[in-house]
C-alpha cells in the first residue's frame, strides 16, 4: 500500500461518524397529479466522502467510483423518464458538495409510485424487487405509507451499532396541497401557516427501526 | 516425573501427528496455511475463532454445483463445527494449493478423532451414489463427487476442492433432431436420433405441440446423458489427481528448510508462501488466467540465480500480554549481497526535525538504499521475464515492463530521494468547512443556506530525505506546474481539494527534504525544523535508527485523541472503550538481514501483561460484529 493510500485511509478512519439529509417534496396539484422532488444532501460529510471515494474498499465495503454513482443516477433518471404519465424529468449532480436532486411531474399518485419503483428496480442489484406502494391517495386524502416495511427494520436492527454511525442523518418530507389541510395523522408533522403544506422531520436510524414514524395520512 | 512423562508423550504425539500431515504436502505447494487447533482452542476460552476463516474459504463455483445430487459439505461448515465432523481439535489444520496433471485446487488436511463419524458425515449429502466414485489407493479411501474429493488415510482426513474451470460445467448441447429428406442421408444419423425422428416427425397422429414436447424430452435425455459422461470423466480426472497426490513422487515440503523452521516454531497459525512455486505454477495473477483450461508449465530452462528458493512466511502467536506476528522473506545466498546493500543504511537524522514529538500518535519509518533496491528488482525482473513461457498471453507483461524501465532516467529515479521516509500522525486539528442545508419559511418554502463549521481532521506528515537537490528541484517544479496546485512560493505549493473548506495539503521543498502535510502551522512557522523541545525524543530516534522498518502506534494516545475529537461527554462505542482499557502500543520493527532471510516482527501489547490476547481480541471482534 502506498504512502498516499495510508494517508487517505487515516483520514477516512478517523471520520467514521456521518451526517446527511434527505428531503422528499411532493407538490400536489388540483388534478391530483403534481411534482416530486428528492434531494440527497451529503455536503456536511463531504470531507469524509472525498477521502472515502479515493479508496477501493472501506471496512470491507466496496466504495463506488464517481462514474459508477453517475451511472446509478442516470439509470434512475432513465427509468423515471420511461414511466408512462411522467414528464419534465430533471436532475442535478454536484460531486464537489455531494448534493443530488431529481425532479419530475406525475399525472397521478399511481404514476409516482410506478416511477419510484422503476427507478429502484433499475439500480438495485436484486433482480426481483417487490413493488412498494409508497404513496396512496383518494379524494382529498394523501397518504405516505410505511416504507421500508418491518421486515427490513427487523433485519437492520441486528446492526444497531452500525446505525449509530449515521445518528446525525435526517429525512424531511414536505407535502404541498392546492387546498387547506384539514388534518394529519402523524402527531410529529407540522402544518404551515397558510395550512397548505405539511412538514415532517425524523432521524433516518429511527425510521429504519420504526418505519411507522414516517407514515402520514393528510386530509385536505 | 509422571507429569513430565505425560507431557513428553503428549508432545511426541503432537510431533508425530504434525509430521504425518506435513509428509503429505507437496514440495511445490504454492502456499501452506496452518492453524494449530490444539493451541488456539486452549487460548480462545470457548470463543469461536474459526468463523473468521470463512471469508477465505469461499467455494466460488458451488453455485454451479448446487444441483448435484451428491455433494460433500462446505469446508467453512466443517471448520466451524469440527467436533460434529469428527475432526481432531488437538492437532493442526493445513490448507495448501497444488496442481497435478492439469488439475489445480486447494487441499485441506487434518487429523480425525472419529474416522467413522467423519466418513458418515461427508457422505450424508450424497443421495445419488451413482455419482460418487470410490477407490482405495495407497491405503487410503478416496471419495470423489462433483468438484471435490475426500480422502481418509488412517486417522488423517483431507478435503480437496478443485479450482473453478468453465469447462467443468460446460456440457455441449445435443443436436436437435432433423427432418430427413431421403434415405441416403438418413444412414448418417445415429440410431437414437432416427427413432426420435420417426416418432416426432413421421407420426401423423401427433399434434405439432405433442411432437415438440417429445423432441424436447428427447433432447433433455441426451443432455442428461452427456452431463453424466462429463461428470464421470471429471471424477476420474480428480481421482487420478488424488492418486498423484498420495504417491507424492516429487517429494514433500519437509525438504524445504525454511518451511521446516516455520513448522517447528509451533506457531498458533502461519502461512508459508512458496513464491517461485507460485510463479512456475502460473498462479501469479497477472500471468495466470484461472479460467484457462490448459495449464502450461514453464518450458524454458533459463538459469535461476536470484529467483531460486524464494519464499515468504507469516506466523502469529497469541501469548499472554501480547500478540506477535513474524513476517519473513527468504532468499538464496546470491540475493543476500543485494539485500545487505539495500538495508545497510539507517534512517536519516534530517527527517526527525519535522515530526512533532509531544503530539505524536503513530509513525512508519522506512530506510532503504533506493539504488540497491532498484538494482535487485531490475535483475530479478529480467530473470523472471526469461522464464515466462512464451505461449502465455501474460508473457507480454514482463517484457513490456522491461521496455518501460529501459526508457526511465534511472539516475533521477534512484538519486532524487535517498529512500529515507517517515509518515506520521501528529494529533488532530480543526478544519473550517462550509456545507449546505435548507431553511424553511412559515409556509415551508425552502431556501439553501451555507453554514460554517469546524471539523476534526488528523494531522498527517510525510517527509522524504533528498538525495540530488537539482533533480528534486526539477521534479518539484514540473509537478507544481499542474493546475490543481496553487503556488505559494518557489518552494511551496498547495492542493485544496474542496473550495468550500480550508482543508489543504502542502508540498514543501526544504534544503534537505520533501515535506507533504496538512499541518499549516508546521508549514508556515517551522519549515526550518521544530524547536528541539518539540521534536521526537531521543529514545524514539534510537529505536527508529536501529531498524530499517519501524512502525509505532501509541494506542492509548491515539484512542484518547479519537475520543476527544469525535465523542462528546465521555460517550464512546463499546469496542473503543474496550480497546482503551485493554490495548497497549503496536510496534513493528525489522531485524538485520541474514544470509537466507529478512524478517520483521509486529507486537501488539496489552495493558495487562497476564491477559489472554486471543480471548481479548476475539471479544473485541465480536463487539465490532
Amino acid at each position: 500500500m502506498s504512502f498516499n493510500k495510508i494517508l487517505i485511509l487515516c483520514i477516512a478512519l478517523f471520520s467514521f461518524s456521518s451526517c446527511f439529509e434527505i428531503v422528499e417534496e411532493v407538490n400536489i396539484n388540483s388534478q391530483n397529479g403534481g411534482t416530486y422532488i428528492l434531494t440527497a444532501n451529503f455536503s456536511k460529510s463531504k470531507l469524509r466522502l472525498h477521502s472515502l471515494m479515493k479508496l477501493d474498499t472501506f471496512m470491507g465495503a466496496k466504495i463506488p467510483r464517481q462514474y459508477e454513482l453517475n451511472e446509478y443516477i442516470n439509470k434512475a433518471e432513465k427509468a423515471i423518464k420511461e414511466t408512462p404519465g411522467v414528464s419534465l424529468v430533471s436532475k442535478t449532480v454536484d460531486f464537489e458538495n455531494f448534493i443530488f436532486t431529481i425532479r419530475f411531474d406525475f399525472d397521478k399518485t399511481a404514476t409516482l409510485n410506478n416511477a419510484l419503483n422503476n427507478a429502484a428496480r433499475n439500480i438495485s442489484p436484486e433482480k426481483e424487487l417487490a413493488f412498494q406502494s409508497i404513496f396512496g391517495s383518494t379524494l382529498n386524502i394523501f397518504i405516505r405509507n410505511k416504507i421500508p416495511d418491518d421486515s427490513l427494520a427487523a433485519k437492520l436492527n441486528i446492526y444497531n451499532k452500525h446505525l449509530e454511525l449515521i445518528q446525525g442523518a435526517s429525512i424531511r418530507s414536505i407535502y404541498r396541497f392546492p387546498k387547506e389541510v384539514k388534518g394529519v395523522s402523524n402527531s410529529s408533522a407540522l402544518v404551515s401557516k397558510n395550512k397548505k403544506a405539511v412538514m415532517l422531520k425524523q432521524n433516518i436510524p429511527d425510521i429504519i427501526l420504526h418505519p411507522i414514524l414516517f407514515t402520514n395520512t393528510i386530509n385536505f | 516425573m509422571k507429569k513430565i512423562l505425560i507431557i513428553l508423550a503428549f508432545a511426541l504425539t503432537k510431533i508425530s501427528f504434525s509430521q504425518s500431515l506435513t509428509n503429505l504436502i507437496p514440495a511445490d505447494a504454492a502456499y501452506v496455511f496452518s492453524l494449530n487447533f490444539g493451541q488456539l482452542n486452549m487460548k480462545s476460552n470457548q470463543l469461536s475463532y474459526t468463523k473468521f476463516l470463512s471469508p477465505f474459504l469461499t467455494e466460488s463455483y458451488s453455485y454451479y454445483a448446487n444441483n448435484s445430487t451428491c455433494s460433500f459439505p462446505a469446508i467453512a461448515d466443517m471448520l466451524k463445527n469440527i467436533n460434529d465432523y469428527g475432526i481432531s481439535g488437538q492437532s493442526e489444520l493445513y490448507m495448501f494449493r497444488t496442481q497435478f496433471s492439469g488439475i489445480s485446487g486447494t487441499m485441506y488436511l487434518f487429523n480425525l478423532s472419529d474416522v467413522k463419524l467423519f466418513e458418515s458425515k461427508i457422505l450424508l449429502g450424497c443421495v445419488d451414489s451413482n455419482i460418487l466414485l470410490i477407490k482405495n489407493v495407497y491405503n487410503a479411501n478416496v471419495y470423489v463427487a462433483g468438484t471435490k474429493a475426500v480422502c481418509v488415510k488412517g486417522n488423517m482426513g483431507a478435503l480437496f476442492i478443485k479450482d473453478f474451470n468453465y469447462f467443468d460445467y460446460y456440457t455441449p448441447e445435443p443436436t436437435p433432431p432433423v427432418v430427413v429428406p431421403n434415405d441416403s442421408v438418413k444412414s448418417d444419423i445415429t440410431e437414437n436420433q432416427e427413432n426420435v425422428n420417426e416418432k416426432a416427425v413421421n407420426d401423423d397422429l401427433m399434434t405439432e405441440s405433442e411432437k415438440e414436447d417429445l423432441n424436447k424430452e428427447k433432447l433433455e435425455k441426451e443432455r442428461k446423458k452427456a452431463e453424466a459422461i462429463r461428470i464421470k470423466n471429471q471424477n476420474k480426472a480428480i481421482m487420478f489427481f488424488m492418486e498423484c497426490w498420495l504417491n507424492l513422487s516429487q517429494g514433500n515440503i519437509r525438504k524445504n528448510m525454511e518451511f521446516m523452521k516455520l513448522s517447528e516454531g509451533h506457531h498458533d497459525a502461519y502461512v508459508f508462501m512458496n513464491t517461485m512455486a507460485m510463479f512456475s505454477n502460473k498462479m501469479l495473477p497477472f500471468i495466470y488466467d484461472r479460467n484457462q483450461y490448459d495449464m502450461i508449465s514453464s518450458d524454458k530452462n533459463a538459469a535461476r540465480v536470484l529467483t531460486k528458493d524464494l519464499s515468504a512466511s507469516y506466523a502469529i502467536d497469541f501469548d499472554n500480554g501480547q500478540a506477535v506476528v513474524k513476517i519473513a522473506g527468504h532468499y538464496n545466498k546470491k540475493v543476500y549481497p543485494y539485500i545487505k546493500k539495500q538495508y545497510h543504511t539507517r534512517q536519516s537524522k534530517k527527517v526527525f526535525k519535522y515530526i512533532n514529538g509531544p503530539e505524536l500518535l503513530g509513525y512508519t519509518s522506512i530506510a532503504v538504499d533506493m539504488k540497491q533496491a532498484g538494482k535487485l528488482y531490475e535483475d530479478m525482473l529480467k530473470e523472471m521475464a526469461d522464464q515466462v513461457p512464451a505461449n502465455l498471453k501474460g508473457a507480454y507483461f514482463l517484457p513490456a515492463m522491461q521496455l518501460f524501465y529501459a526508457f526511465i532516467d534511472k539516475e533521477m529515479l534512484y538519486n532524487t530521494f535517498t529512500g529515507h521516509n517517515i509518515l506520521a500522525c501528529t494529533g488532530f486539528q480543526d478544519v473550517n468547512m462550509q456545507y449546505s442545508t435548507y431553511e424553511y419559511d412559515e409556509n415551508f418554502n425552502s431556501k439553501e443556506k451555507v453554514i460554517d463549521t469546524l471539523q476534526k481532521q488528523p494531522k498527517m506528515i510525510m517527509v522524504s530525505a533528498l538525495g540530488n537537490k537539482e533533480y528534486a528541484r526539477k521534479l518539484f517544479d514540473i509537478v507544481g506546474g499542474f493546475p490543481v496546485f496553487q503556488k505559494v512560493n518557489n518552494s511551496l505549493f498547495v492542493l485544496r481539494p474542496d473550495r468550500r473548506s480550508d482543508m489543504a495539503v502542502y508540498f514543501a521543498l526544504t534544503p534537505d527534504a520533501l515535506v507533504i502535510t496538512n499541518d499549516s502551522v508546521l508549514i508556515f512557522n517551522n519549515l526550518g525544523g521544530l524547536p528541539k523541545s518539540k521534536q521526537i525524543t531521543g529514545n524514539e530516534r534510537k529505536f527508529i535508527r536501529k531498524h530499517n522498518l519501524a512502525i509505532k502506534i501509541n494506542t492509548t494516545e491515539m484512542l484518547n485523541a479519537v475520543q476527544d475529537a469525535y465523542f462528546k461527554k465521555g460517550e464512546t462505542l463499546p469496542v473503543v472503550a474496550q480497546m482503551m482499557t485493554s490495548l497497549g502500543d503496536l510496534i513493528v520493527y525489522d531485524d538485520k538481514p541474514t544470509v537466507t532471510g529478512y524478517s520483521a516482527t509486529a507486537v501488539l501489547t496489552l495493558k495487562d501483561n497476564s491477559a489472554n490476547s486471543l480471548y481479548l481480541l476475539l471479544k473485541m471482534m465480536a463487539m465490532v460484529k
